[in-house]
């Protein structure tokens, strides 16, 4: 193999001492800069990743535009709903099914979540975000099309098989004067997929 | 095979430009396709099925792309397979060998990017497979998926991004590490090689028109990603069983499928399934590539400084990690496809994805000891491996 590169001086490496230097310093800087511009970006991104468009009291409505009234869907029934008034944004995007009421094994202070047996979901898979949709009714499993996770509603949508490792996040329902369902307050923690500084 | 596959793909792609709009504004489909007027769906879809049903050998130009892409992937590919088996990666060839996974890498993602761009549902489940990806990567995640995507899902931003991406960053490093493979090449094939390889293929030109005219003929009669089938791309709605854009990334599809369901705590960093399936595979696959030769040198080659047989100790052992190697993927490959195949087997899908995860760990074992097994070392006078210049090409 030759000594040296052909133009460099003889003796030293391929890269000067005052090369290394000057590469790294640049390095360096650019890091340093990233990390100042990169941070309220992250903070920003994280910030929009927790909430979603429901507020407390939102009405439900389904996919004509209609709000959902406590009796809308017969027992074995599946809607997606949005926030009423709200942008369709795919982070809001909820999963309602109706139950019987005595199914349901709601922890204790998520009882009151379920108003006769009408029980919401996030549709946001907790692994890679793609909508849960096909509901089979008897078992109360709900299927994600993409990767095959299926979710116990009965059981507040555990995932029973399938590469999901999260639980899918519930929205807490109510009855509003009119009869109409309604959400209590946004989710209580982040839906979908993990993300870094979700905890 | 590649160069020819990259003139195709630039005419072909130069056409689609012409018609192709990439914004994800909000159009209501009014077009030539009866099933989908009506519908709401971003331009680009829009003016994807415009390219379908309406542009003059618009749907011609589609798929003759997309068969080139196919064929350029693997084309670059088997060229790295060739220079794997051939033990063809060490001094000088090492640049060579880097370059030529370069290329492969390069033209994966560039045929990723052209299955996003399109803007139906199935490219959608991909770009919401990536965009979970991009998200678990520790620390920077959430900002590189923002980046990236140009937003929180489903936004329509990242087609401006990888438009850019795809018609010109990629396909010019790509020309430009072409030309230097070729160029090497050419350099470091020896003489009676390169005549040898004329006289079976015939002059260059040739083999270049004959695989363009190929490409042409398959994109005229042989239907591929018929984007009109599923409709747009939508926040609330993915097809079942989930169709698979392209071969190349099914094995990543099928590792985001097998992935254990954890997400756990592992020295502050949370692992999660899409972040080892995505994420930690990949740059394992890819850091093993880049890597190979080193290894290759340094742990299975006793005798690095040559001689004829400087490739023989290690040659079991490395059978076997290629068998092994090759099953795990084969396996992966067959995961992208496990809802299809819980359907046709009559199971339920859950039980097909325990049987495969055991099958991903267990078989490529299976298959390297059988390997070992196979492919005892030759005894020390017996030259089983001629050295590569003596063998015929393959």
């Amino acid at each position: 193999a030759p000594a040296a590169p052909v133009g460099g001086p003889p003796g030293r490496g391929p890269m000067s001492r005052r090369a290394v230097l000057a590469l790294g310093g640049a390095a360096g800087a650019l890091g340093l800069g990233a990390l100042f511009a990169g941070r309220p970006l992250a903070r920003d991104a994280r910030a929009r990743l927790r909430t979603t468009a429901w507020r407390p009291g939102a009405r439900l409505v389904g996919p004509g535009g209609q709000a959902l009234r406590v009796n809308s869907l017969l027992v074995g029934e599946m809607v997606t709903v949005f926030p009423e008034g709200g942008p369709r944004r795919a982070d809001s995007q909820v999963v309602l099914v109706r139950v019987a009421a005595e199914r349901v094994r709601a922890r204790r202070d998520r009882v009151s979540w379920s108003p006769a047996g009408n029980i919401a979901f996030s549709a946001v898979c907790t692994h890679t975000g793609c909508p849960v949709g096909s509901y089979q009714a008897e078992a109360g499993h709900l299927l994600c099309p993409c990767h095959q996770s299926v979710f116990d509603v009965l059981d507040g949508a555990r995932p029973l098989s399938g590469p999901a490792a999260r639980a899918l996040p519930q929205l807490p329902l109510a009855v509003d004067d009119g009869g109409y369902l309604v959400a209590v307050a946004d989710f209580d923690e982040p839906v979908g997929p993990h993300f870094w500084g979700r905890r | 095979m590649a160069l020819s596959c990259l003139g195709v793909l630039t005419v072909s792609g130069l056409y689609l430009m012409l018609f192709f709009v990439p914004s994800g504004r909000e159009v209501v489909y009014s077009g030539a396709h009866g099933p989908l007027r009506g519908v709401e769906m971003s331009a680009a879809y829009a003016s994807t099925l415009d390219l379908s049903f309406s542009v003059r050998a618009g749907l011609l130009a589609r798929q003759v792309h997309h068969w080139a892409a196919l064929a350029l992937v693997v084309a670059v590919t088997a060229r790295v397979g060739r220079t794997f088996v051939l033990g063809r990666f060490q001094r000088p060839l090492r640049a060579a060998w880097a370059i030529g996974i370069t290329l492969m890498l390069l033209s994966m993602f560039n045929g990723f990017l052209g299955v996003a761009l399109t803007g139906d549902a199935v490219s959608g489940t991909a770009v919401r497979t990536a965009y979970a990806v991009a998200l678990s990567v520790p620390v920077v995640g959430p900002a590189l998926a923002m980046a990236l995507f140009g937003g929180e899902l489903p936004t329509t931003s990242f087609i401006g991004r990888f438009t850019v991406l795809h018609v010109f960053v990629v396909p010019v490093a790509l020309a430009g590490l072409l030309a230097l493979q070729l160029r090497a090449g050419r350099r470091w094939t020896p003489v009676a090689r390169r005549a040898r390889l004329r006289a079976r293929l015939g002059p260059p030109a040739s083999l270049l028109l004959a695989t363009a005219a190929v490409l042409v003929a398959m994109g005229g009669l042989v239907e591929v990603n018929p984007v009109w089938l599923h409709g747009p791309s939508r926040g609330e709605w993915a097809p079942a069983p989930s169709a698979q854009p392209v071969w190349f990334v099914a094995w990543l599809e099928g590792a985001v499928r097998l992935a254990p369901s954890w997400e756990s705590q592992v020295l502050a960093v949370t692992v999660s399934g899409p972040l080892l399936a995505g994420a930690i595979l990949p740059a394992l696959t890819i850091g093993a590539l880049y890597g190979w030769p080193l290894v290759d040198t340094r742990v299975l080659t006793r005798r690095p400084e040559g001689g004829a047989d400087r490739r023989r100790p290690g040659r079991a052992v490395r059978a076997a990690l290629l068998a092994g190697t090759a099953t795990f993927y084969g396996v992966l490959v067959l995961a992208a496809a496990a809802d299809a195949l819980a359907a046709g087997l009559q199971l339920p899908p859950g039980r097909v994805t325990a049987y495969l995860r055991v099958a991903a760990v267990g078989l490529p074992v299976v298959a390297a000891v059988a390997t070992m097994v196979i492919v005892r070392p030759p005894g020390p006078s017996i030259p089983t491996v001629p050295p590569p210049e003596d063998r015929p090409a393959a």
